[in-house]
């Protein structure tokens, strides 16, 4: 999924909390935060089914132009057909999934091997990471078990990782830009680690980059890095940052593997 | 020969739908995931027209709007998903032919397309025309090149003779081979062709004021 446009944040920016005793505004600041939320759930669900409807809608006008003509080409109609199938149920695949996640406060969970989600993600993002000229380096703990999560949470997470390891770069550093992706075993916990070589972040961004509407970027949300901690502790992990002693971050997180090794690694 | 539209959408079924559309509808259609895609495909000499979404993964499709003003491109259609007033004013101020929403109607973007091709065909027709105009220029004397801007700014022969210290009939007989060389019939249409050359022309008014 795409990140909601950034003319949206523009759009809440203006939410207002009101005078009050702190309590009040706490309230109100949560309320104004599920609100924001909202409009970029409704903001990107919006795109995403927009999409193929705009496919549907011009394939279903080929096929007509198709078949208005003295001898229409089947073959051609049926391939054209085919396809508005196939956006349709595109579409729906996208409601479905955001029913999904407004119908039930616990996102379903299976069992997942971590490694597979991770690789099926970067597949996805390889296109981003190549026009930032990005070099992506894999390392996969091999041995990694399985874990309970739910599969597209978890990618929310990394895309985000991603996303902002790629941003904390493109502005400030000069080539070659790096980003590495690892897992490892840590006791009974997975632990998966988005590398930079960026420019890092400072103290002050340290201590509250995890709250909700913090940003050091010009059009970020500021919502990012917290949804992404609630996802992970709703999985039973710790999300964290440090920075490298060379330019750059690590963020990581950890989930719980099912079946640890039998001997603990140190 | 086919109108060729190029279409730049990071959506591999809205590509596949425009193909489909527009290739039924008698164009040719070449179709890109991104602007660096647009900037590499060959572009055969046809008249043509550009259909931009406005959110690309690699620059906006404003930004790739803003990047091409400078050189000869295609009229540009936009197409975006949810279309705000500010973008579509700057896309239509820069001189973008039609900004669609997603999904879009087959007429309005046929229409669209229609008066892009038009645009282009026009602005193809007067490039032509200003190089053969360039030459035509080109194969001027440095004497006649004189004559030229003191013709066509307004100065009686009499007075652009004198501004050239050369007699009346000398100078008649640069301004006839001006006038053939130029393939200019009247004093009008060498008027129009200076216009469209930029010649500089003499101060408005002649020196007897």
């Amino acid at each position: 999924m795409r990140n909601p446009p950034a003319a949206l944040a523009d759009a809440c920016g203006s939410l207002e909390v009101p005078a009050g005793s702190l309590h009040d505004s706490q309230a109100a600041a949560s309320q104004s935060r599920l609100c924001m939320t909202m409009r970029e759930l409704i903001a990107s669900v919006a795109h995403e089914v927009n999409q193929p409807l705009a496919a549907i809608v011009a394939n279903a006008d080929a096929c007509l132009s198709c078949l208005g003509t003295d001898q229409p080409d089947l073959a051609r109609v049926r391939k054209v057909a085919n396809r508005i199938l196939r956006d349709g149920y595109r579409a729906s695949a996208v409601l479905s999934s955001m029913r999904a996640v407004l119908e039930s406060p616990v996102p379903a969970m299976s069992d997942l091997n971590l490694n597979e989600v991770i690789r099926d993600m970067l597949d996805l993002m390889r296109n981003e990471l190549s026009w930032h000229d990005v070099i992506l380096q894999i390392d996969l703990c091999h041995q990694l078990g399985c874990i309970r999560g739910n599969r597209i949470q978890l990618q929310q997470v990394l895309v985000n990782l991603i996303k902002n390891a790629i941003e904390s770069m493109i502005d400030s550093v000069v080539p070659p830009l790096l980003v590495r992706v690892s897992t490892a075993i840590q006791g009974e916990l997975a632990v998966v680690a988005v590398e930079d070589s960026g420019s890092g972040f400072d103290a002050a961004a340290a201590e509250h980059m995890f709250e909700p509407f913090f940003t050091t970027k010009r059009e970020g949300t500021g919502v990012g890095l917290s949804i992404c901690r609630s996802i992970v502790e709703a999985h039973g992990g710790v999300l964290s940052a440090t920075r490298k002693v060379a330019p750059g971050s690590v963020f990581q997180f950890t989930v719980p593997l099912i079946h640890p090794p039998m001997s603990t690694q140190n | 020969m086919k109108p060729t539209v190029y279409v730049v959408d990071d959506d591999a079924a809205i590509r596949e739908a425009l193909d489909e559309v527009l290739t039924l509808a008698g164009m040719g259609v070449v179709t890109c995931a991104s602007a660096g895609d647009y900037f590499r495909v060959p572009k055969p000499d046809l008249p043509s027209c550009l259909i931009l979404d406005v959110g690309l993964p690699d620059i906006s499709g404003i930004d790739l709007q803003w990047q091409l003003r400078t050189e000869d491109h295609p009229p540009i259609i936009f197409l975006t998903g949810a279309g705000d007033i500010p973008t579509s004013v700057r896309a239509i101020r820069a001189g973008a032919i039609d900004f669609l929403t997603k999904p879009w109607r087959k007429a309005d973007l046929l229409a669209a397309i229609e008066t892009a091709i038009a645009q282009d065909c026009h602005a193809r027709t007067e490039r032509v025309e200003c190089m053969r105009l360039k030459y035509r220029l080109s194969c001027l004397t440095p004497r006649e090149r004189e004559v030229l801007p003191l013709v066509v700014g307004g100065l009686l022969n009499k007075q652009a003779a004198a501004k050239l210290g050369i007699s009346e009939t000398t100078l008649q007989l640069h301004r006839s081979r001006v006038m053939r060389k130029m393939e200019a019939e009247a004093l009008a249409q060498l008027v129009r062709m200076a216009a469209k050359l930029a010649v500089p022309l003499p101060r408005a008014t002649s020196h007897y004021t």
